[in-house]
């Protein structure tokens, strides 16, 4: 995580992103590159390669692992439709993230549970329970609490700036890659990534501030 | 401002979901409906450019050509058509290849000059023009339209579900190719040459149309 970190660290504030783009070499987007050329043995592969990050992705937005289920399918399906449009030589993870994010947009407007917060989701277990669980130490209730603070902080947060913070800063990918997803420039990313961050900053100071 | 954003601060926020079990991943879908391969697409698409191109001009056909062809074919004629078509050819380049950041920047903006001229005709027309030269170019506008109906309906058949990022700006794109055909029809059909009526009528019909377009991105976003 930190290796990872520290990378991803190293493009954010670049202006050109030092970060060779990912190209057919990789696994999952030669897997792509033969799922678009029709082979529909690629599909079951994919899924279980990409469906966990998707998967995270969408749990990250919604907070609500039911609804980040349903969507993951609704993304697949979406991917599926859209395979021949796939560019060759393309990254498949930016592609499938933007579909995701197309496809958490539309649930909003068909759902309007734009303002639903993370605190009155049933299922925000999964994330808040296993932190619970684990806090048999003081650390550990430290670090659930920051956990939670996180996660409710981010379900307030404009949606905007919740999916650039995310982006950035949980699914590693670059400003360049992020302002694609996003259709806005890399200007306006960064911009709405540190808004989130100066928010969950401020939460948690206040969190520590009140231990 | 972007440089004052220390962007590595970031990582100062833990993640929420670092040390859980990730979330169990739902069962992949198993009713897949089909779905065409790359090859069979850019066959589609290819086609349906053709079908826009072909449309266009059957409807110009049927509308009847302008009655000095043979003379406007030695004017300005070609020239207008050659620009229409070529801005239809950029268009269609936008829409189907992913362009780069730089690109889809700068992209909405190619429709700024189409508004410009509508304006700048509007605005030299507006003094001295007989009420019937307006409803003329109206007429004109109106017409453009729905020769642009039949091939930006054909572009984005062809192109639905296709956009997973910048589907806006690529829908705009279609649009554009619409509109741009539609001038080029309208031109074999229409007589009227002065500089305002084809000022108003063809640079509003390109806007319009790219509009449109705008408009069926959600159409066309993957």
């Amino acid at each position: 995580m930190a290796t990872a970190s520290g990378l991803e660290a190293a493009d954010l504030n670049a202006s050109t992103p030092p970060r060779a783009p990912r190209s057919g070499a990789d696994p999952l987007d030669q897997l792509m590159e033969r799922y678009a050329t029709g082979d529909d043995t690629a599909f079951g592969p994919l899924y279980e390669e990409l469906g966990p990050r998707v998967m995270r992705f969408l749990t990250r937005l919604t907070g609500a692992p039911h609804r980040a289920s349903d969507l993951t399918q609704e993304t697949f399906l979406r991917m599926h439709r859209a395979r021949g449009s796939f560019t060759r030589g393309a990254a498949v993870v930016p592609w499938a993230v933007a579909i995701a994010r197309n496809t958490f947009r539309d649930e909003l407007r068909r759902s309007a549970t734009r303002h639903e917060r993370l605190e009155d989701d049933d299922e925000r277990g999964p994330i808040a329970t296993a932190r619970s669980t684990a806090a048999s130490s003081e650390e550990h209730a430290i670090a659930s609490d920051a956990a939670r603070t996180v996660q409710a902080v981010l379900a307030r947060l404009p949606v905007n700036q919740r999916e650039a913070f995310v982006l950035l800063r949980f699914e590693g990918l670059s400003v360049n890659e992020a302002a694609e997803v996003l259709d806005a420039t890399p200007t306006a990313v960064k911009l709405r990534a540190f808004r989130a961050y100066e928010a969950l900053r401020a939460a948690l100071s206040q969190g520590e501030t009140d231990r | 401002m972007s440089s004052d954003l220390d962007l590595r601060r970031l990582d100062e926020i833990p993640d929420p979901a670092a040390a859980t079990a990730a979330p169990p991943l739902p069962p992949a879908p198993t009713e897949l409906r089909a779905s065409p391969p790359r090859s069979a697409l850019r066959l589609r698409r290819a086609l349906a450019a053709v079908l826009a191109l072909v449309a266009a001009l059957a409807l110009a056909l049927a509308m009847g050509p302008r009655s000095d062809l043979v003379e406007a074919s030695r004017g300005g004629l070609v020239p207008t058509i050659a620009v229409s078509l070529l801005a239809a050819a950029a268009g269609w380049f936008a829409a189907s290849y992913r362009p780069s950041r730089d690109a889809s920047r700068w992209a909405p903006w190619l429709l700024a000059p189409f508004a410009l001229l509508a304006i700048a005709g509007a605005l030299h027309s507006g003094a001295g023009v007989p009420g019937s030269m307006w409803r003329a170019t109206l007429a004109c506008l109106a017409a453009s339209m729905a020769v642009a109906a039949v091939p930006l309906a054909a572009l984005v058949f062809a192109y639905r579900h296709a956009f997973a990022t910048s589907a806006r700006k690529r829908s705009l794109a279609l649009g554009v190719v619409a509109g741009a055909l539609a001038v080029a029809a309208m031109e074999l059909h229409c007589a009227v040459d002065s500089a305002a009526h084809m000022l108003v009528g063809h640079g509003s019909a390109l806007l319009l149309a790219g509009l449109i377009g705008l408009a069926a991105s959600r159409l066309t976003r993957a």
